[in-house]
């Protein structure tokens, strides 16, 4: 059977927007890349023939399956840097401070592929504690692929994952060797919650946070989901907490509840008289 | 222009290094040994020294203390760029001042990310 490749992207890229809001890779051979492994696992002669299976069934579970692997995950350790020395030096001493000795400061890693923001994050808590400093931080990683997410949480990565963006130092500090990979130690472990998390469903849950780090994530997004999106996730951040956004991802219509931090790019705060009811949010199509 | 002494007994890897560490603007000089780097650093104290681990004469660490020792020696950046991957290595290699540590095989975003770290180039996007 002759498959239309064109029509076949169109259709997956369709299926991701509506399933989980993000935008595919472009080109075929990035979905080819992605899905390969599906494919073959599933004993199908190519990923074109699976997409065509999936059109025909777009509810089956590998419909969904495909959807996950095709979720953006490509990430480092201290990815972009700046963010991060700021959430060291100013964001978490701010937000300890705020949250006082009664409760913890809670982090959320959006979108957190592997899971190498969450455990940068939770060095840097970890490095502020060695200091003497009380620091009682709990962080939530969350992700729409089950694969990243049980990555996340094993925290297991080979060689060539820990040496982007990841200082020596700091790989001797918080981590063990096994066998030829490194795993995160127990202590970071412990700081970090993996879930399971779409954007475009339910996520009430995971209650509220002080600081939201949503990197990398919206830039995947088309402007209307874009809005709708981080609309949906500012609503569990605090009034006062801090969102960080990726590099050249800015608030869009959601800028009026925001301030941006000065010296650094891409963190914001949340204005305190910020309302959800005030936000136009544009519908789904 | 900054300097960047490259320090592997494979002729291979120091012409693979010096093309990407050229790329980031370092000006390379070679070495095949330890020796032969001490002797280079004496002529002239680069920037960086990018040092394997295991070479015939002088290894990469008994170059490091030595280096170490030397009047400006303390100056250049440092990076281990070796297959001995084990934290025994690692943490001995920074208690005798090593600055960076590479883990072979590697590539070109390592490299820069690994500079980055250490302080020597702008950070890899």
């Amino acid at each position: 059977m002759r498959v239309d490749r064109a029509e076949l992207l169109a259709f997956t890229g369709a299926l991701t927007r509506r399933r989980a809001g993000f935008d595919i890779p472009r080109g075929s051979g990035a979905v080819e890349l992605r899905l390969g492994t599906l494919a073959r696992r599933e004993g199908l002669d190519s990923v074109w023939t699976m997409l065509s299976s999936i059109r025909r069934q777009p509810d089956s579970k590998l419909a969904a399956e495909a959807v996950e692997a095709l979720a953006p995950r490509d990430t480092w350790f201290f990815r972009d840097r700046a963010p991060f020395q700021h959430f060291a030096d100013a964001i978490l001493p701010e937000a300890l401070m705020q949250a006082g000795p009664t409760r913890a400061v809670r982090i959320w890693s959006a979108g957190c592929g592997a899971g190498q923001e969450a455990y940068s994050l939770a060095m840097l808590a970890e490095e502020r504690r060695a200091r003497g400093v009380r620091v009682d931080a709990a962080i939530v990683a969350t992700d729409l692929s089950r694969a990243a997410v049980r990555r996340g949480a094993q925290g297991v990565y080979d060689q060539f994952e820990v040496q982007r963006g990841l200082p020596i130092r700091r790989l001797v500090e918080h981590f063990d060797k096994e066998g030829e990979d490194w795993r995160v130690n127990s202590a970071l472990r412990r700081m970090v919650d993996f879930r399971l998390v779409n954007f475009l469903r339910d996520f009430s849950a995971l209650g509220e946070f002080d600081v939201i780090f949503l990197r990398h994530v919206l830039t995947h997004m088309s402007p209307q989901i874009h809005d709708r999106v981080l609309g949906r996730v500012m609503d569990h951040l605090r009034p006062d907490g801090w969102l960080v956004l990726g590099p050249w991802e800015t608030p869009g219509n959601l800028a009026a509840d925001l301030d941006p931090a000065p010296g650094v790019d891409g963190v914001f705060r949340k204005r305190p008289e910020a309302r959800a009811d005030r936000r136009v949010e544009p519908r789904a199509a | 222009m900054k300097q960047c002494l490259v320090v592997d007994d494979s002729r291979v890897i120091r012409k693979v290094a010096r093309r990407i560490l050229e790329g980031m603007g370092f000006e390379c000089d070679e070495a095949g040994d330890g020796a032969a780097a001490l002797t280079a650093c004496r002529h002239q104290m680069p920037d960086a020294v990018l040092l394997d681990w295991s070479m015939p004469v002088m290894n990469g660490l008994d170059f490091l203390k030595a280096l170490r020792k030397e009047p400006g020696g303390e100056k250049p950046v440092v990076v281990f760029c070796t297959t001995e991957n084990d934290m025994a290595h690692i943490t001995e290699a920074l208690r005798h001042g090593a600055d960076e540590y590479v883990m072979k095989p590697f590539d070109e975003d390592i490299l820069e990310s690994k500079f980055a770290d250490a302080g020597l180039a702008p950070a890899a996007a």
